[in-house]
């Protein structure tokens, strides 16, 4: 179990990245949901023990992160938001070279790892591929493939779908799904679907301050009967804005579709859908931004 | 849009750093070297530091360094939008190539060109500093700074603009224009150095590129006066320089922008981009092994990372091409080895080992400096730091597999010099090939010293916030470190790196010089792991790169082995800097170049005037030598017999004696010290009664000359292991004030408030013509030298006995007629080639296996004797003796009927091609006719 109490980092000029985090993250797959600058990196950093927080706790089991960052990097599997190569080095060196340093030291250990996580990850075909000339998804899947070396108990894995087409991400999800049962995976992204299709438990996090935290089902649940759609003109979206508590605007064969949030039927043409974790995810993102 | 483009070219690069940090380097460059005295360029003799020579000289050199800034400059132009991603955007505009391009490099250039106006406006700005010393300044003229910033400087920038701009549209990477600019550099001086004959002055004119050649041709024929007041008429071959080099520029940029094209380049695209086969079946996600962490697993860590470190150093183009370079340079260096009249000397070793240092050592520093940055920040370009610091690696494995990486590189750098080294004595022959004293004279001495500042351009790296400010402190410390030797803070002490002088020599090897060097690399060495280990503690792990938060954590990082690291290595600093301290300051004096300036003018002004006080004669001399050349230590009992020739009675007599020889002892019969200057080793005895007309008295004394330990620059060189030369100037106290010896140099002389120049004696001053030239009386001489058994002594005179006993070897050597009063003393082991002429005893003392040239010596001294007897007179010895010395001087020397000669000069000439000249013959037949002609 993960516990991080009171987290708060302000950066050298003065961006407040995080502010106030409490959070409790079970075993299993843990979703931190977010748009782009809400701290999700900023958060995923300091866990990965990469940047000190100004002031907090973060815990793991009985593990003082903060004071003992060699201890968790023993147990830690990361996967960074945008990570790059080493020029010259083939996939293969440089997974045996990651094993190597996380403790991987016996030399028939380390193949074992490298191969079946070549494998795991669709790679083994081009082992012998310089990194630096893979696409985009390839090169993530050789990140997820580092993270998982060496059995860790803590995966953070940080917008890892993104840039993945749809195959490679369903792959990519699968195996997260098939390591994440007894260990603690954070996973955050900005992709709603991702957090629907895996994840028991949630949180979003947006201006460095945690908006929301619960089970997806429980989340949605309690959105039922709350979610109203219509289809309107462009035109009339300012003042159905001004109106209405609209969540979410999307673009549908050419016209916009709203969703507001609103405990009664709001008429005027409004019908009800039932409430995804994607309705979730903006009234609360737009609550966050009315209150701020 | 033409225009729009340049213009915000232009501005964009007046907002970079490099504008801004080249302009003022440039101006601090420039601004030294007219306000300190020490630095000149072009100015120096009568020449003036303002004068329109000197600017030109300035400007010229400086734009040739500037080569690599414009690089920067216009590099930059097209990589940028490479390196950022940005082309794409740019390149979908309407934007014409040519204005994107054309446009691009003329702001670049107009950049380049004003920074460079540092130069001209810190020479103009020097001129009025209040503390320079006026008389080598003259007025200024604009038009000479016009002319050189017009003239010499904007076509060299426009060359060396174009030559980089054209290899960076076509390679489109900043490493492998700065390659070009190694190349071009290279080329530059292999071509100058290949045109530099007075035979081909005039191609040299015209096809030099910097308009060096062009510019010394047309002044080469001009006074001082002319050199501080006339700028050349643009005309002839200067003209035609800059006329056909700037056009050679814009012919350059015209092929960049034909060969340019805004489409992705082909190599990019050829870049076999991967992908993936149809998905396979794999094998289900099976518990993979666990990590261990114990010394197994540290020790498999440590070699990891340590041949990542190396292969991305040793697989990385640029460190081949550097590597290429260097040994490319060597060669033509060691092809060429220094030469007298044309004449190469032999390519010893030792030879090779000095041209190695010279040409190959920019390279080593290079790669030292330019490395630290690329390991030290890896990770963090390449953006692998997220992952590789949050792995399990402990913190060491950051710096340490780096430094001993970098540390590998620079041996295996130093190594190929030597492989090139043995390449070019083995093909060009008649050597050795001394393994040992590569390794030992080159290779480890060599890689200490760099692998001690890689571990300094590390620590920059690590405490500062960019690549480029650690490159930028490496660069300051250089110019510091030149700058206070300048100004006289020359201590080993303080100048991180400093090493004492290691002269080499196969006579004596490399001496005892090793020794002090050796402490002060160890010296060093401690405070480069202190250094280490505050890398280590610094070390910017995680994403963290202030250095206030890092120094924050320092006291916890420094917990355990690396606070017991930096302990112990700051009691060596501190107990191995006590001890350099003791030998170089307490046991040795610690005399500064400045200090010693001081010191002469000092003498001059306290002690000229005794120069015209009569003084008597020395009629005979006796010497006896006692020379312990381990030690070393020279000890001497002498007593000279002098007359009153003064023509009136004597009641004063003046002695003095070397300024770093001891006297315990020095007795003037029926005389007393009446005054005593103890600073300058000069003494004034008044005879209790005075010396009549003809009187003869005594003079005894008893001198130590000695070095204790070693010394914080150069070690003595007079009295070593094998190979000492010493000369009674040294030993024996003179008679009398001369201005032997004195300040010479007109700035020093000024400086130091003395007259420009001591003006020789009108001709017809009778007091010059009452002594020979070089103020040497005529005396007989006994001298009796003692040395280690196995060395042979020798001294002007014949040798009466020659007895070894109790280890020591005891020789006496007695003149029978008088000689001037000018003695060598020499002990070494020497071989002895022999031969007879006409009565007359040759010799050649030389070192054992030195023997390629001393059959060519005794020809010489035959076919001289005949000469000199036929033409001058007949011969007074019956004996003539050539003998070797150590390379530690570069000259033949004449003594009565002794001959002292370099070990660097004849001994070693390669005369196996005879179409050389043969300056062997020479030197010796010259030394042999000063057997007629004032022996010095």
């Amino acid at each position: 179990m993960l516990t991080i109490q009171n987290l708060t980092h302000v950066y050298g000029n003065g961006t407040r990245a995080l502010d106030d985090v409490t959070l409790t993250i079970p075993k299993g797959m843990f979703g931190l949901l977010g748009p782009n600058g809400a701290g999700k990196s900023t958060l995923m950093r300091s866990i990965a023990t990469l940047q000190t927080p100004t002031s907090g706790a973060i815990r793991f089991g009985d593990l003082d992160v903060i004071k003992e960052p060699e201890r968790l990097r023993r147990v830690l599997g990361y996967l960074p938001q945008d990570f790059g190569v080493y020029p010259r080095v083939s996939a293969y060196d440089m997974l045996d070279h990651m094993a190597v340093l996380k403790g991987i030291s016996n030399g028939r250990d380390r193949k074992a790892t490298v191969e079946a996580l070549l494998h795991q990850v669709n790679l083994w075909s081009v082992r012998g591929k310089a990194l630096a000339g893979f696409s985009g998804g390839m090169r993530q899947r050789f990140g997820i493939a580092q993270a998982l070396i060496g059995n860790p108990e803590l995966i953070i894995v940080d917008e890892p779908t993104a840039g993945l087409d749809p195959e490679e991400r369903n792959r990519f999800l699968n195996l997260l799904a098939e390591v994440g049962e007894n260990v603690v995976i954070i996973l955050s992204t900005h992709i709603v679907e991702d957090v629907t299709d895996l994840c028991p438990r949630m949180a979003v996090l947006a201006g460095g301050k945690v908006q929301l935290e619960g089970a997806p089902a429980d989340l949605v649940q309690a959105l039922n009967g709350r979610v109203w759609k219509k289809i309107i003109d462009k035109a009339d979206l300012a003042a159905q804005q001004a109106s209405q508590n609209v969540i979410s605007t999307r673009l549908f064969a050419g016209r916009t579709v709203i969703h507001v949030l609103s405990d009664t039927n709001p008429g005027d043409g409004f019908e009800p859908v039932p409430g995804g974790l994607e309705d979730v995810y903006f009234s609360t993102l737009s609550a966050a931004r009315r209150a701020a | 849009m033409f225009a729009r483009i340049a213009s915000f070219e232009f501005r964009y690069q007046l907002r970079q750093p490099v504008f801004w940090v080249v302009a003022i380097l440039f101006f601090l460059i420039t601004f030294g070297s007219v306000v300190i005295d020490q630095i000149s360029i072009g100015s120096g003799g009568n020449v003036l530091k303002n004068s329109p020579f000197a600017i030109a000289q300035t400007t010229a050199i400086l734009s040739i360094f500037y080569m690599f800034v414009t690089a920067a400059f216009v590099a930059n132009v097209i990589v940028r939008d490479y390196e950022t991603g940005f082309g794409p955007i740019i390149q979908a505009t309407r934007i014409k190539r040519f204005d994107y391009l054309i446009g691009r490099f003329v702001g670049a250039y107009g950049a380049a060109a004003l920074s460079f106006a540092a130069v001209p406006l810190a020479l103009f700005l020097g001129s009025l500093m209040p503390w320079v010393d006026k008389e080598t300044f003259g007025p200024n003229l604009p038009a000479a700074y016009a002319y050189a910033y017009g003239v010499i400087a904007l076509p060299n920038l426009l060359l060396t603009s174009a030559v980089f701009f054209a290899v960076a549209t076509m390679t489109r990477s900043m490493s492998l224009t700065y390659v070009g600019v190694m190349a071009f550099l290279v080329a530059w001086i292999a071509g100058s150095a290949a045109l530099n004959l007075p035979s081909l002055e005039d191609f040299a004119a015209w096809l030099e590129p910097f308009g060096i050649a062009a510019y010394a041709q047309s002044t080469q024929y001009w006074t001082a006066a002319e050199r501080n007041t006339r700028v050349p008429e643009l005309a002839g071959a200067l003209l035609w320089n800059r006329v056909i080099w700037s056009a050679v520029a814009l012919a350059i940029v015209a092929l960049a922008y034909a060969t340019f094209r805004f489409a992705a380049r082909g190599a990019k695209a050829s870049r076999a981009r991967v992908e993936v086969i149809a998905p396979q079946d794999r094998p289900a996600a099976g518990p993979l092994p666990s990590p261990r962490f114990d010394a197994a697993t540290a020790r498999a860590q440590f070699f990891a990372r340590l041949k990542m470190d190396l292969g991305q150093v040793f697989r990385s183009p640029a460190f081949l091409v550097l590597v290429l370079i260097g040994m490319f340079n060597s060669a033509g260096g060691l092809w060429l080895s220094p030469d007298i009249y044309g004449t190469s000397s032999r390519l010893l070793t030792r030879v090779a080992i000095a041209i190695l240092n010279g040409a190959f050592t920019l390279f080593p520093i290079i790669i030292a400096i330019y490395y630290a940055g690329e390991l030290v920040w890896r990770e963090r370009e390449k953006r692998t730091h997220e992952i590789v610091d949050s792995s399990a690696v402990p913190d060491w494995a950051f710096l340490v597999p780096r430094f001993i990486a970098i540390s590998l590189v620079l041996i295996a750098t130093l190594t190929a010099s030597v492989l090139t080294g043995v390449a070019v004595q083995t093909i060009k022959g008649g050597v050795p090939v001394e393994l040992g004293q590569y390794l030992v004279w080159y290779l480890i001495p060599r890689s200490v010293d760099w692998i001690l500042l890689a571990a300094l351009a590390m620590f920059f790296q690590v405490m500062t916030p960019h690549k480029f400010v650690g490159w930028g402190l490496m660069l300051v410390y250089f110019v510091a470190g030149i700058t206070l030797n300048l100004i006289g803070f020359e201590h080993v002490l303080y100048n991180y790196g400093g090493v004492s002088t290691e002269p080499l020599s196969e006579m004596n090897g490399q001496g005892d010089f090793w020794v002090g060097a050796a402490w002060m690399r160890a010296y060093w060495s401690a405070f480069a792991l202190i250094l280490l280990v505050l890398c280590h503690a610094l070390w910017r792990r995680g994403t963290e790169t202030r250095l206030w938060p890092r120094l924050r954590r320092l006291p916890r990082r420094l917990k355990g082995p690396a606070g017991l690291i930096m302990g112990t290595a700051t009691v060596a600093f501190v107990a191995i800097g006590a001890f350099i301290f003791v030998n170089t300051t307490v046991w040795n004096p610690y005399v500064t170049s400045r200090e010693q300036e001081v010191y002469l003018a000092d003498y001059e002004r306290t002690l000229l005037a005794y120069e015209e006080t009569p003084q008597p004669t020395i009629t005979d001399v006796r010497f006896n030598l006692d020379l312990d050349p381990h030690s070393p230590r020279l000890r001497t009992d002498g007593r000279y017999q002098l007359e009153n020739r003064t023509g009136r009675p004597l009641t004063h007599m003046h002695v003095r004696w070397d300024q770093f020889t001891e006297m315990p002892a020095l007795t003037v019969q029926d005389a007393e010290v009446e005054r005593a200057f103890d600073r300058f080793n000069y003494r004034i005895y008044r005879f209790r009664t005075p010396v009549p007309v003809g009187g003869r008295f005594a003079l005894d004394f008893r001198s130590v000359i000695q070095q204790r330990g070693f010394r914080n620059g150069a070690n003595i060189t007079s009295l070593v292991d094998n190979g000492s030369f010493v000369n009674n100037y040294a030993f024996a106290p003179l008679i009398g004030m001369t201005r032997q010896g004195l300040l010479a140099e007109r700035t020093q002389r000024r400086r130091q408030k003395l007259p420009a120049q001591l003006r020789d004696r009108d001709l017809d001053d009778a007091r010059g013509h009452a002594t020979n030239y070089v103020r040497a009386d005529w005396v007989n001489a006994d001298i009796t030298v003692t040395t280690v058994a196995d060395q042979t002594p020798v001294a002007p005179g014949y040798r009466v006995s020659d007895v070894t006993r109790d280890g020591r070897r005891t020789a006496r050597f007695v003149t029978e007629a008088p000689v001037l009063n000018f003695f060598s003393v020499q002990s070494a082991r020497y071989d002895v080639m022999e031969a007879t002429h006409k009565g007359v005893a040759l010799s050649i003392y030389h070192h054992p296996g030195h023997d390629w040239n001393t059959a060519r010596m005794v020809t010489a001294l035959k076919a001289g004797l005949d000469y000199f007897e036929t033409n001058f007179s007949d011969y007074q010895f019956r004996q003539v003796r050539v003998l070797e010395f150590p390379a530690y001087g570069t000259f033949a020397q004449a003594f009565a009927n002794t001959i002292p000669y370099s070990e660097d000069i004849g001994f070693v000439a390669d005369l196996r091609d005879p179409d050389k000249i043969d300056y062997v013959t020479y030197v010796t037949a010259h030394e042999l006719g000063h057997q007629w002609w004032a022996v010095t």
